[in-house]
């Protein structure tokens, strides 16, 4: 790839559709992990959540022949699994990684399984694709028209409205309130009077929600269909956008943004034939970033807790 | 006489085998009066008042509200039959603001939502009500121990509860704001509240309370009326002896100077000047005490001491060397030891065991070893004789820390900073929340410690302590030091309130002398 590809790349309006096409998955799976952890449970089982709501909304959409209620199916799918996960959390007190690990190898085993029996394949199941938006006036503003308001699928707004949704959930209501007490000092919360776990599962069932979307537009936005490997650990990515994000709904929604675009820039990149790195490798990079990611920002939290040699003088 | 509003009928409550925190406890408490419950660390207070806000569940007995047996099966229960509770160690979410925890659980709402101003104008009319200044908007984790207590109290007068139930409320709070919340509970009785309060300072028992409950290992000793029983018999019937005498501060020979700060300055957190030129010197075999009201930058300082704030200017010495930069680990392998002002934050690992805690500060010691290995029976035996020597009520060296009562806790951290002590121990309220007997133990531990030729920094909210233990002192007052003090009996309680207030400075040429 010579410098000037490189820099056409960066120039073209598909290459910014296609962030904005793979940082939806990561801006729902990251909001589900914010919610979960503000709750206080470090939730990994966002992934098979993910997994379950994807193979839902494909079967869904194609036994009802609508796509619409396809989302509303792996949005279901997505609760239940967060039902799950509270069940075995909350209720029976297990260990928050154990169940995770469990919900992921659960929904894995059982896609392939699902997909086999109806289909006798092991690995596609298709489903009906949602239709894309074109808004009008505003998609004939040159290129950010042609970015944001062109064959845009309505899941991709649903994401960013997510975002602020879910910083209003935490500023401005009394579960967000709660919800974040509960996370951060149980015995305190539970010392008002608030059942906390009812909070932690109402916490964990919108997660599983958020998961639920992200999945449900894997296969009915994303793609037109599902197939066993399609979430592709989408679901952790979305944590470690949550860890750097430290937090904040939007700062962690970002932290998405810029693993799709990595993730989006090793697809483009695949398209150059001058390009001589292989595909595989390439296809390492939204991880290896993600790694990478959160490598500096664990360094940037400890020289912050542990400060250098002081040098701040004080005018007297 | 009027009806008792509560009444605890055969309580018993035991933390499994052989634990046993109430044995057939019977309390009962009027409508309007204030009531003190007493008893030495471990006796089953806490516990008690526990069980009737619903927090524990007692294996037996029964609670009459009103004469009405109630089942407190949660706090949501208790409260609604008009139960509010102080919590000797803090229920309070670090990471929220003051409003957000005052009005947990009874948000105020607008269009269904959380109404963020009417919780910091409930705080605001509560704080002005009963002479409690808090910052509403300021988050947890950012509070003095003193103001995160009133930020406890408040939570629960904003809860409009009619038996209110304060366990050690005062222990952290200074005299003058002792003085003060005492006024409002005087108001509060009159205004038909019931109040229960646990304490282990005998003069506020005396000072404000109508009767008072003693128990003692689970069991309650009696009830009396505060008028007719004298402070010692109070003690007496406490800890079952008359308590010890304080210890008597004999002289000796200074020896060199082991921590030193030289014009020493630093910033608050919002950054604001919280140290300004600070200087002074503690010799081996002194005691120095910080006189000031909480929240003059007594906390910086500690912080600096101990290597936990690292952003100042000017020098600190320990031993002669130079403190600047050097980890917490590492400062006190040069020998300081500190017992922290917050137990449960800085003082113990909750989950650790007894012995883990008693032996934290002594674990790089060879002499615990068999070969390379620690051995685990002289860590044992270690952990024993500071349980023994400090009076540490507990039912196995295996337990965790966390469920020992409170004063017992912060025996096990008393004892082992004292004990680990190599060349200063810095005290910031070494005996909170501690009985009254095992004060003097402390206290006498202290005062040997010094002997032996540490130095020791003190910093408590209680002038009577450092007036017991120290005979130099230094005021703070707004960061700086206002006075200089070498003689401390040569001032009245007055005369140090005239500095501790800034109304009186020492002149530059008298102070630093
Ligand atoms: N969760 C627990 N598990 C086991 N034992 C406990 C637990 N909580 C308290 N205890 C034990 O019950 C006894 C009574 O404790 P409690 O906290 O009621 O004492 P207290 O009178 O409040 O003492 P203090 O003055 O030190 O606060 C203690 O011996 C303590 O070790
Ligand atoms: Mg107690």
């Amino acid at each position: 790839m010579t410098m000037r590809e490189f820099l056409q790349l960066f120039a073209t309006p598909e290459f910014y559709a296609m962030i904005l096409q793979l940082a939806t998955p990561l801006v729902f799976a990251a909001l589900a992990a914010l919610v979960s952890n503000k709750a206080g449970v470090l939730n990994i089982g966002i992934e098979g959540a993910m997994v379950s709501a994807a193979l839902a909304a494909a079967l869904f959409s194609t036994l009802t022949g609508s796509a619409m209620l396809g989302v509303l199916a792996g949005v279901f799918a997505g609760i239940l699994m967060g039902l799950f996960f509270a069940f075995c959390t909350v209720r029976l007190r297990t260990n928050h990684i154990l169940v995770g690990i469990a919900t992921n190898i659960l929904a894995a085993g059982l896609s392939v399984f699902v997909v086999y029996a109806i289909t006798g394949n092991k690995s596609d199941y298709p489903g009906i694709a949602m239709t894309p938006w074109n808004v009008p006036l505003l998609k004939d503003i040159p290129l950010i028209g042609e970015v944001f308001f062109t064959e845009v699928n309505p899941l991709v707004y649903l994401a960013i409205v997510a975002v602020f949704a879910v910083r209003f959930l935490f500023r401005r209501t009394v579960l967000g309130v709660r919800i974040l007490a509960v996370g951060k000092n149980e015995a305190a919360a539970a010392s008002v009077g608030i059942s906390t776990d009812r909070v932690k599962t109402i916490a964990l069932l919108i997660a599983g929600g958020l998961a639920g979307f992200g999945g449900a537009y894997l296969s009915l936005g994303y793609m037109s269909s599902f197939n066993t490997g399609m979430v592709a650990g989408r679901g952790f990515i979305g944590i470690a956008a949550e860890a750097i994000g430290a937090g904040n709904p939007v700062a962690t929604a970002l932290f998405a943004v810029l693993f799709g675009a990595v993730n989006a820039f090793s697809l483009a990149a695949q398209t150059f034939p001058s390009f001589t790195i292989p595909y595989e490798l390439l296809n390492t990079l939204p991880y290896l970033t993600t790694t990478a990611g959160l490598v500096i920002y664990s360094v940037i939290r400890y020289r912050k807790l542990h400060p250098r040699l002081a040098k701040k003088e004080i005018k007297q | 006489m009027s009806l008792p509003i509560l009444r605890m009928q055969g309580i018993c409550k035991s933390y499994g085998p052989g634990i046993i925190a109430a044995d057939d406890v019977s309390f009962s408490v009027d409508a309007g009066e204030i009531h003190a419950l007493a008893g030495e660390n471990g006796a089953g207070k806490t516990t008690l008042m526990k069980i009737l806000f619903g927090m524990e569940k007692a294996q037996r007995g029964e609670i009459f509200i009103n004469e009405k047996p109630v089942v407190m099966a949660d706090p949501n229960i208790a409260m609604a039959h008009g139960i509010g509770m102080v919590h000797q160690h803090f229920m309070l979410v670090d990471d929220l603001t003051v409003a957000e925890n005052v009005s947990l659980g009874i948000e105020p709402k607008r269009h269904g939502l959380f109404d963020r101003e009417a919780a910091r104008e409930l705080v605001r009319t509560l704080a002005e009500r009963f002479d409690m200044p808090v910052d509403p908007d300021a988050f947890i984790r950012d509070l003095s121990v003193a103001n995160k207590q009133k930020v406890e109290i408040l939570k629960v007068l904003a809860r409009r509860a009619d038996i209110i139930i304060l366990d050690e409320p005062t222990a952290v709070l200074t005299p003058q704001e002792t003085k003060r919340f005492f006024e409002q509970l005087t108001a509060l009785r009159k205004a038909g509240r019931t109040i229960i309060v646990i304490t282990h300072k005998l003069p506020e028992i005396k000072a404000i309370c109508d009767r008072i409950t003693i128990m003692r290992k689970g069991r309650t000793v009696g009830t009396y009326d505060v008028a007719s029983i004298s402070e010692q018999e109070i003690s007496r019937l406490m800890i079952g002896s008359d308590p010890l005498p304080e210890p008597i501060l004999e002289s000796i020979d200074p020896g060199p100077v082991l921590l030193s700060m030289h014009d020493v300055s630093c910033l608050s957190p919002s950054g604001k000047s919280a140290l300004r030129g600070i200087t002074f010197e503690v010799r081996g075999g002194e005691l120095l005490g910080v006189v000031g009201v909480e929240g003059n930058g007594q906390r910086e300082l500690v912080d600096i001491l101990t290597g936990r704030k690292t952003a100042y200017a000017g020098s600190v010495q320990l031993a002669g060397d130079s403190l600047q930069g050097l980890s917490i680990a590492r400062i006190r392998r040069h020998g300081l030891s500190f017992i922290p002002e917050d137990r449960m934050k800085d003082g113990v690992d909750l989950d650790g065991s007894l012995v883990d805690n008693a032996t934290a500060a002594i674990r790089d010691d060879r002499q615990f070893n068999i070969g390379p290995f620690q051995s685990d029976r002289k860590l044992d035996a270690y952990a024993k004789r500071l349980a023994e020597r400090y009076e540490v009520r507990h039912e196995s060296l295996r337990e965790p820390i966390r469920h020992l009562s409170g004063g017992n806790m912060q025996k096990v951290v008393c004892g082992r900073e004292i004990s680990a002590c190599k060349t200063v121990l810095i005290a910031d309220q070494p005996t909170r929340g501690v009985d009254v007997g095992s004060v003097r133990t402390i206290h006498d531990h202290i005062e040997l410690l010094r002997q032996h030729g540490k130095a020791i920094l003190l910093i408590s909210s209680d002038l009577s302590e450092i007036r017991t233990l120290c005979r130099r002192a230094i005021v703070l007052h707004q960061g700086e030091i206002v006075a200089h003090i070498d003689d401390l009996a040569a001032y009245t309680e007055e005369e140090l309130g005239l500095y501790m207030l800034g109304l009186k400075r020492q002149r530059t040429t008298e102070a630093g002398s």
